[in-house]
């Protein structure tokens, strides 16, 4: 009980404060019949879904990230699908780098998508972190078009 | 997360302001490290003692997910964590644990308690205090936390005497330093700063020295000082509550940042370095860093945490939400000298938060903007509450008309 007055004590005015929020960033191009995705996610994040601190010293380290590469594509790709008219997409992933953003380090994937037919419309599925966090957010850019992905509307449709 | 849609409307004005501004940033640069050793971020789940308690509890609660114990364990330490990292992650996992009592109609108070306190984090205060006006209706063992919790949420929206009413009604159902400090602390927000003081300093001198509550009731006496401009006793009563953060073995990003604007308001920005080094990460910590920078003339840093500030804002607006408008307002009227857009945010932080820095905050955009009639409200507001503050009634075109 005593730990718990503590807890609430401290949350006295002020304490509400300015926080940072769970966001994936993904660019996506066209390139000739394919696709280039750029994919950022939160180092922190992907220690959450899949465990990335195998030493559990509180640190994520670069050999952590690296040695955890292959567990790290398969989670993305698996909470992705792009669709073309004629069916989905194949996604490859290609490879995995780190990138800083405002709020700490990230990998920066890259994925190909295969798609039957490239240049009509394409829908996006995306399905990351929304199982942990309701307040996640994937946030797309493709070419002058943007999409915001949360768990109520987890499908984008590009305009034709 | 969610904004209530009274907070919602704020977002259109902010979003003019921004997408005004230069196009969004392209994706930043990739790079691979060398040292395969070096440290990336910090892991979900720290190293420490803390980051064991919630491997352990969080394992407990994957085992019994229906258990009401076991998931309030798991969110008191989450939230916990989030406090230290500011980071709404961990209060989304606190929701997560207890998302099946908080589905009830009535949930059981301890798991209606956590969700007061999650939802006043999220600034859905209204949801917040419908909890907690429960259970204090409702008396019985959640009564004491709920009223210091309401008591807190009333002087954030700036009504220091209904704050104080509920402090009253702490005396003799918890520890003296925890219900008089909560009543010095209102009545220091309403005209009878020194009398407050002398009160904390005594119920400090009489708490015992390992009091867990010493720490807020330190930054609270180190606040009202500096009010009042008794600065020597406030460096002091900061100092306290540093040591007693150093001897609970945890981070109160809320004392580093009150303590920061301290120093930053007497032009001691190298300190602010010291304090806050390393700590960037903290959106509240690097506003105050930033202006550190700003301030000694430390070009480099400077740049790049306005850069990363920057990041952060157009982030929060891509996702279709608000920027917190406290820092928000701040950064563009300190950080970036905008101060007509910063007015129109340091106004609707008004609307939503009603404390000292608060005030000043409009105070000054006002001033800035050429526009002292935008704060007649904070006029009305000082002359209801009394607050006295040597930072408003000592500036240039001081506040007229306000009770000393």
């Amino acid at each position: 009980m005593r730990s718990l007055l503590l807890a609430v004590l401290l949350l006295m005015p002020g304490a509400v404060s300015a926080h940072a929020l769970s966001t994936s960033h993904l660019e996506l191009q066209r390139d000739g019949a394919r696709l280039q995705l750029r994919w950022d996610i939160a180092l922190r994040d992907l220690d959450e879904a899949i465990g990335l601190d195998l030493d559990a010293d509180g640190q994520l380290r670069w050999q952590e990230v690296r040695e955890a590469q292959p567990r790290i594509a398969a989670h993305a790709l698996s909470r992705l699908r792009i669709a073309s008219d004629t069916g989905d997409c194949v996604l490859q992933f290609r490879d995995l780098a780190i990138t800083r953003r405002a709020h700490g380090a990230y990998a920066a994937l890259r994925i190909e998508a295969a798609c039957a037919a490239s240049d009509g419309a394409l829908s996006i599925e995306y399905q990351l972190l929304f199982d942990r966090d309701p307040a996640h957010r994937g946030l797309l850019q493709f070419g002058t078009q943007r999409a915001v992905f949360s768990r109520a509307q987890p499908r984008w449709v590009t305009p034709r | 997360m969610k904004f209530s849609s009274g907070v919602s409307r704020a977002v259109f004005p902010i979003v003019a302001i921004l997408l005004a501004g230069p196009a969004p940033a392209a994706m930043p640069p990739r790079f691979t490290p060398q040292d395969p050793q070096q440290v990336l971020a910090p892991a979900a789940v720290p190293g420490d003692a803390l980051g064991r308690e919630l491997r352990v509890r969080h394992r407990a609660l994957q085992q019994e997910p229906d258990n009401l114990d076991r998931a309030l364990a798991f969110a008191t330490t989450a939230i916990a964590r989030g406090r230290a990292e500011q980071d709404a992650r961990h209060f989304a996992q606190a929701e997560l644990a207890l998302a099946r009592w908080w589905v009830l109609p009535e949930p059981p108070p301890a798991a209606r308690l956590q969700r007061a306190i999650v939802r006043q984090w999220q600034h859905r205060f209204a949801e917040a205090r419908a909890d907690l006006d429960a259970l204090i209706a409702a008396g019985g063992a959640t009564e004491v936390q709920a009223r210091l919790l309401r008591a807190a949420l009333a002087q954030l929206q700036g009504d220091p005497a209904r704050a104080a009413e509920d402090c009253r009604a702490l005396f003799g159902k918890t520890d003296l330093l925890s219900a008089g400090a909560c009543l010095a602390t209102a009545d220091g927000l309403r005209g009878q700063g020194a009398r407050a003081l002398a009160s904390l300093e005594t119920l400090l001198a009489a708490a015992p020295a390992d009091s867990p509550q010493r720490r807020w009731a330190q930054t609270s006496a180190a606040e009202l000082a500096a009010r009042l401009g008794a600065d020597h006793k406030a460096e002091t009563h900061y100092r306290a509550a540093l040591a007693a953060m150093r001897r609970d073995g945890v981070r109160d990003p809320y004392l580093l940042a009150s303590y920061a604007d301290f120093l930053l308001d007497r032009q001691r920005p190298a300190e602010v370095l010291t304090l806050l080094a390393g700590l960037e990460r903290l959106d509240g910590l690097l506003l105050r860093l930033a202006m550190a920078a700003d301030r000694s003339g430390d070009e480099g840093r400077r740049e790049a945490w306005i850069a990363q500030l920057d990041a952060g804002f157009r982030e929060e607006i891509q996702r279709g939400e608000a920027p917190h408008a406290r820092e928000y307002a701040r950064y563009l009227l300190e950080l970036r000298g905008d101060a007509a857009a910063a007015l129109p945010v340091a106004l609707d932080n008004w609307r939503e938060q009603r404390e000292p820095i608060d005030a000043r905050l409009l105070f000054a955009a006002a001033q800035a903007a050429g526009r002292p009639d935008a704060a007649q409200a904070l006029h009305d507001w000082l002359r209801v509450t009394g607050l006295e503050d040597r930072a408003l009634h000592a500036a240039p075109d001081a506040l007229t008309g306000v009770a000393r």
